[in-house]
């Protein structure tokens, strides 16, 4: 099962999850790009959530969900029966519209795809992104994609020195525009591949684009709160329009090019007479920095996104407004899709698995990642006090064995990254909350048992007492295998992966620390703590063997191992005669030795303070010694 | 001692000085105007008429191409020189000599003792000769020093007119008259301000090129380059005193705190002795006994610096001074630092880093004792006695007379610092026992910190996610930017960048944080592409640029001998300078100072040489308002001072009573005790040209125009760069 992928030379794969609702109906984080469905009045909304959802007036139809990062444009095409999103993952995928399932992944990119240009007489679609390229596709021939035909052939336009955060195409396809942070626009002909021009004049990264059918004017937007219109025959700026405050990010120009609607990072939607640019009327005023805008069906409003998860529709003035010089009331909602807080912050607990979270909406929530969900809603108490509260109920400490991001406003586990092992924390049964087991002093790893549980149903049922599952994570949480820091290369639900092409696929992608950790009850492997056992010096020296004078005890024992086990090893092998009795040995708690003392007379100091010998020695090494040297205990008799 | 004769020739002020020298009634004046910018060479021709100069010549202006060739003479160098030679055969081919030119060279061996009679018999003419011509003053110098190891000769002329450096063969020159000098003295004094206390009015006197040198003891230019350098930065010597005084100051004051039983300004005395003659580092580090905390390895580098400083004062008092070894401060340093121990070559750079290191460490660790015990810094004297006591200090120049008696009385060998000498006698023994308030005059600059004032500016890196465009600022003090070097010739190849901007474009730098480097945004919880712009929102008023031109390669460190122009003015580039709203003419602006070059062609094996700006500004000490505390002169053996002054002080003082223009000046300014402690002590200070340069090669130091140190500095010569800059905030 394993041998095959030992060949395959590869980055290092990182197991994922994210922790979500079974249904997310309303968008977490900010929206990237919002396109209607004239046809069925269908609003496609892609989030920074990595969930694109469709709405149809107000109403959630679906979300698709494969993405596994930031969706950052989406275009609707083939009459609106296919929809193709580009994503911060590296991937470009299309996907059945109506059906909401994505039909194939483009992997051309090698850095986050950041916009997608449209040429609808042509039915081609291009992508751009931080990797500087431009490729052009063919939609007729990705949504002919499937298994066994999977060759794409793409055309790419060349030229651009840095990452393309914006990009347009006329639709007869014959202008291809894109704005970049080299703060110029570069113009290709997509039928060619040719470089036409570049244009100069911004003096800041361009993040808008918008083209005339005919491909003779552009207006781009830029960040440095400049709009300009440019003639590209002339291939010069004929226009600067400076309504906004901050950088513009979103453009939307009408069928005619007589009216620009513009969005930026001031929060204000501004409506441009272009045949006379002094003529502009304030549309609204969002709550969040405006990301993309798009019009009604009836163009008689404007479908605004925010990086605030709510979508809004705003009236939007007409030619009397500009013209008759009637005033113009801003800020007239049509409609709204509501979205949901996103969590903004997150800090894991001392346990190391439990972990508090803090929404945009200042709510406070705790969340189990064994059970991959949110065990507790706080509501708006004060984050900080919290963690600290929760934090000081008990002194432990355990190793960090996963990392965390928050990067689509849901919580995201990941393990096995370089920098953390996840088979570090192990911790007894009892203190992991299994309450049947049959040991409660039995240690469990807490990344084997997350795994576990993410690979349950891949796995098949399991007999074993070994690998029992004591904790199961629900069957919508989405897991994903990527590479380190790079390319995501599958993501699945986790009540999915019995499914044959599923399991057939992780067979193919599951890396082999996870299957080996898993599968294998051997590779266990204990953290060790190395530390020194010194006696006091008010230990009489006659108390202690002879050659204990000589030699500082130089010990090495399970970082889980309780400060008593030491105090037994002290009383057992340091003191007096001494039994034979190992220190390791289980269950040798009162053992009343040959040098008449107990347990309660031993006393371990660690940095002068007395240690609870209830505490396990990388507790007390990293609350009490503090240093990455090793721990230096000292032992101590009290007489009766 | 050496009779009248010499006496009359080297005192330059007398006009039949210059008939004994020029033994015509025309002489030429080569001058060159004190104007910064410009070197107009101006010849002046003085009839002599008899005992009185005529103090106002026609100046005659030479064609240009004399003009050139008189600045190619004066100004061509290296010559080798020998002690000797016969100097009669080699005449100044610039100007004619008298023979008796000659005599004056010859004197310049006198003893140390010797030399200082003369210089008071120069004194006591110059005021006869006041007295007859009360316009005419210091006019011109002769002299040449040599240092025996050296061997190499440096020649100054008095402050109005040339600096001229070693004629080829012939290591004297002369000099002439100046017009309406009076006037200009005055001009200059506030310009410079110099020499006030040092010399006690010998700034009538023979000028001598004696700065002080230090020796190099295998393999260490590099610590003598950054020592030179720092002695030649404005306002540092001065605040190294009185970081020191504070140090003694406080430490002082700690330990009578503690015990409570003997006096400060007993204990203080108890310890100090004469070490003052001796050139070994060692005596002057007796400050260590009496600590009453234990001093940090950085404070014992401070220390040392200071004590160097103070021998290298020392050393410029004398006619003949050798080049001193700065082993105590590389020991020092080694101790502090195990990186600069043993006998290896070392990179300047890391050094002075070190050093200032140190001197923050220090500075910080005063701070801190000030802070745990404010009653330190407390006077017990009321503010108005303050008053009434720096009244009496500023005084002081005028009744050095009775401080002269009380020198006497001091017969405990007790220094009674010259500032003291306005106060009487009960006044300052109060002061002793009690270490009244004035020696804290402002308790606000009690542990000052220079280093953090003057060196430390902050940099801003300011980063923008594309995303959000959120800005996010990291503020962090440098003590000197590094500036990168790159290793093709042209680095900003899209428009030319004139040379005063060439540091704010090679510091003010642009990163894009993309592809795998890319910034996390805790806006948008996410690593996004970003901006990181490299800005100062501060810069120090000393600014040292560092430029970069190691790197390390696959076959080890590399040097880049890429020429980079070293302007000697630059735009400062803060934050708010470069800002669009400001315009370009409220800009700061920064004038170099000091260079250390690096000759050689890699990293291991390289010589350091550090120019300087030969003028130091001096106002520092002037405007200075802190008080040295008397029992710091006890406490660190660094009376030396007191009793050089004592030595020669008889005759300087009493001409110092006459209100020529230029002394009554000086008797309104208070001049801070650290000028004479430690500070910068060579004459040829006032003499020269501002725009002259010193060269400092281990212990060969010689004078460069400005000319000369351009062609120097941007020599496109592969391996001779310069290393480090050291602007001051002009």
């Amino acid at each position: 099962m394993t041998s095959l992928k030992n060949q395959n030379p590869r980055k290092k794969v990182q197991v994922s999850m994210v922790i979500c609702d079974a249904e997310e109906k309303k968008h977490r984080s900010g929206v990237n790009a919002v396109q209607l469905d004239p046809h069925l009045d269908r609003l496609y909304s892609a989030g920074r959530d990595s969930i694109i959802r469709v709405h149809q007036h107000e109403k959630f139809i679906h979300g698709m969900e494969h993405h596994t990062d930031w969706v950052n444009d989406i275009v609707i095409c083939c009459g609106g029966r296919n929809l193709i999103s580009a994503s911060s993952d590296t991937t470009v995928k299309v996907w059945n519209a109506y059906k909401g399932f994505c039909m194939s992944t483009l992997r051309t990119h090698k850095d986050y795809v950041k916009a997608l240009a449209y040429a609808k007489d042509r039915e081609h679609v291009a992508s751009a992104g931080f990797d500087k390229a431009i490729y052009l596709w063919d939609i007729n021939t990705l949504t002919a994609l499937t298994a066994s035909n999977n060759t794409v052939t793409t055309s790419s336009l060349t030229g651009c020195k840095e990452s393309i955060y914006s990009l347009a195409m006329n639709p007869p396809g014959t202008v291809i525009i894109s704005g970049s942070t080299e703060r110029g626009l570069r113009i290709w002909d997509p039928r060619t591949c040719g470089k036409i021009c570049k244009l100069k004049g911004h003096t800041e990264t361009v993040k808008a684009l918008v083209i005339s059918r005919d491909g003779t004017q552009c207006i781009s937007g830029s960040s440095d709160g400049s709009i300009k219109v440019w003639n590209i025959g002339q291939q010069r700026c004929i226009q600067t329009i400076i309504v906004h405050t901050d950088s513009v990010w979103a453009l939307l120009v009408n069928e005619s090019f007589t009216y620009l609607i513009s969005g930026g990072r001031d929060k204000k939607v501004i409506m441009t007479d272009l045949k006379n640019i002094q003529n502009t009327i304030l549309v609204c005023t969002e709550e969040a920095p405006i990301l993309k805008m798009c019009f009604t069906a009836d163009q008689q409003g404007v479908w605004v996104s925010t990086s605030s998860s709510t979508v809004r529709c705003w009236k939007l003035p007409t030619e009397l407004h500009f013209k008759d010089d009637i005033s113009f009331l801003s800020n007239q909602q049509i409609s709204v899709i509501p979205g949901d807080a996103a969590i903004i912050k997150a800090t894991v607990l001392n346990d190391k698995r439990h972990i508090l979270t803090k929404d945009s909406a200042e709510n406070v929530a705790l969340y189990d990642v064994l059970r991959a969900c949110r065990v507790q809603e706080l509501g708006p108490v004060n984050y900080i006090n919290e963690i600290n509260t929760r934090n000081s109920e008990k002194l432990m400490y355990v190793p960090n064995w996963f990392n965390l991001d928050l990067k689509t406003g849901m919580l995201a586990i990941h393990l096995g990254q370089d920098e953390v092992d996840c088979f570090s924390a192990w911790v007894s049964a009892k203190e992991a909350g299994i309450k049947d087991h049959p040991e409660p002093d039995f240690k469990v790893n807490y990344g084997k048992l997350l795994l576990q549980a993410l690979f349950e149903h891949w796995r098949g049922v399991q007999t074993d007492q070994e690998n029992k599952v004591y904790f199961s994570v629900p069957r919508h949480i989405p897991l994903i295998l990527s590479e380190i820091g790079g390319r995501t290369l599958y993501r699945v639900l986790v009540g999915d992966t019995a499914g044959d092409t599923e399991n057939a696929l992780l067979n193919e992608t599951v890396p082999n620390w996870v299957i080996s950790n898993i599968e294998d009850n051997t590779t266990t492997k204990f953290l060790k703590v190395q530390f020194y056992l010194k006696p006091d010096s008010s230990v009489p020296a006659n108390l202690l063997k002879p050659d204990r004078l000589k030699k500082s005890d130089r010990l090495i024992a399970n970082d889980f191992i309780q400060c008593r086990k030491v105090a037994e090893h002290v009383l057992d092998k340091l003191l007096g005669e001494g039994t034979a009795t190992s220190p390791g040995s289980e269950g040798d708690v009162q053992s009343q030795t040959t040098n008449g003392y107990t347990l309660d007379q031993i006393q371990l100091l660690c940095a002068d303070q007395p240690v609870d010998l209830l505490m396990d020695l990388r507790t007390v090494k990293h609350y009490m010694w503090k240093y990455s040297s090793d721990l230096v205990l000292h032992y101590k008799i009290f007489t009766k | 001692m050496n009779g009248s004769e010499s006496t009359q020739e080297c005192s330059n002020s007398n006009a039949s000085y210059f008939k004994k020298l020029f033994g015509l009634n025309t002489k030429p004046i080569l001058e060159r105007s004190l104007d910064d910018q410009q070197f107009d060479f101006v010849i002046h021709k003085i009839p002599y008429d008899g005992e009185h100069a005529d103090l106002n010549p026609e100046p005659v202006t030479l064609p240009q191409s004399e003009i050139d060739f008189l600045v190619k003479k004066v100004y061509s160098s290296k010559c080798s020189w020998s002690p000797n030679r016969n100097y009669e055969n080699h005449r100044p081919s610039l100007t004619k000599l008298k023979p008796k030119s000659k005599r004056i060279v010859k004197k310049l061996k006198v003893p140390v003792v010797a030399r200082k009679e003369k210089e008071f018999c120069h004194s006591s003419y110059s005021q006869s000769d006041l007295n007859n011509n009360t316009e005419s003053e210091v006019t011109a110098a002769v002299e040449v020093e040599k240092s025996p190891l050296t061997r190499r000769p440096l020649a100054v002329i008095n402050n109005s007119t040339v600096a001229v450096q070693s004629l080829p063969d012939l290591p004297t020159f002369q000099s002439v008259k100046r017009p309406r000098l009076s006037e200009n003295m005055a001009e200059f004094s506030d310009e410079k301000t110099c020499n006030h206390t040092t010399n006690n009015g010998d700034i009538n006197n023979c000028v001598d090129n004696n700065v002080a040198s230090l020796n190099n003891m295998g393999n260490t230019c590099f610590l003598n380059s950054v020592i030179y350098a720092l002695r030649f930065t404005p306002t540092f010597l001065h605040n190294l005193h009185h970081l020191l005084t504070d140090l003694v100051y406080i430490n002082n004051k700690l330990k009578e705190n503690k015990t409570k039983t003997s006096s400060l300004g007993r204990t203080g005395s108890a310890i100090s002795g004469p070490s003052w003659r001796s050139e070994s580092s060692k005596d002057l580090l007796s400050i260590g006994n009496n600590d009453i905390t234990p001093k940090s390895k950085q404070q014992i580098v401070t220390e040392k610096l200071h004590a160097l400083y103070v021998t290298l004062n020392n050393l410029e008092q004398k006619t003949n001074p050798g080049a001193y070894e700065p082993e105590a401060v590389l020991q020092a340093i080694g101790e502090a630092n195990p990186l600069f121990e043993g006998n290896h070559q070392q990179d300047a750079h890391e050094l002075f880093v070190e050093l200032l290191n140190c001197l923050r460490v220090t500075c910080a660790k005063l701070n801190e004792q000030v802070m745990h015990n404010p009653e330190l810094s407390k006077s017990p004297v009321p503010n108005s006695a303050n008053s009434k006591n720096s009244k009496l200090w500023g005084m002081r120049k005028s009744s050095k007379r009775s401080a002269k008696k009380k020198d006497k009385i001091g017969g405990d060998k007790k220094f009674e610092d010259n500032e003291n000498e306005g106060l009487t006698v009960a006044e300052s023994e109060d002061n002793l026992s009690s270490d009244s308030g004035s020696d804290v005059a402002k308790k606000q600059q009690i542990g000052y910190n220079f280093i953090a004032e003057d060196f430390q500016g902050i940099s801003l890196h300011r980063t923008k996610c594309l995303e959000c465009e959120e800005v996010s600022d990291l503020k962090e003090p440098f003590l000197e930017i590094q500036v990168p070097v790159n290793c093709k010739d042209q680095p900003h190849s899209d428009e030319p960048i004139c040379d005063s901007q060439i540091f704010s474009s090679l510091c003010l730098s642009t990163e894009k944080l993309c592809d795998q480097n890319k910034y996390f945004c805790g806006v948008c919880n996410k690593h996004n592409e970003a901006e990181r712009k490299v800005l100062y929102e501060k810069l120090p008023n000393i600014l040292i640029l560092h430029l970069k031109r190691f790197t390390t390669t696959l076959y080890g460190v590399r040097k880049v001998n890429t020429y980079v122009p070293t302007p000697l003015e630059i735009m400062c580039f803060c934050e708010s300078c470069t800002s669009i709203e400001n315009p370009i003419e409220t800009r700061h602006k920064y004038q170099l100072n000091c260079v250390i070059m690096h000759l050689g062609n890699s990293m291991e094996n390289g010589h350091y040489i550090t120019y300087s700006r030969a003028s130091v500004k001096t106002t520092d000490y002037t405007e200075c308002t802190r008080e040295t505390p008397k029992n710091y002169f006890n406490t660190s053996g660094k009376d030396l001072t007191a009793n050089f002054l004592k030595i020669f002080k008889p005759k300087a003082l009493g001409e110092m009573q006459n209100g020529t223009g230029l002394n009554a000046k000086k008797n309104e300014l208070q001049i801070c005790q650290g000028s004479t402690c430690c500070g910068i002590n060579y004459k040829m200070r006032t003499l020269t040209h501002c725009n002259d340069w010193l060269e400092f090669d281990d212990e060969k130091i010689r004078l460069l125009s400005k000319e000369e140190f351009l062609d120097m500095l941007n020599r496109r010569h592969a391996t001779y760069t310069p290393y480090l800059l050291f602007y001051s905030k002009i």
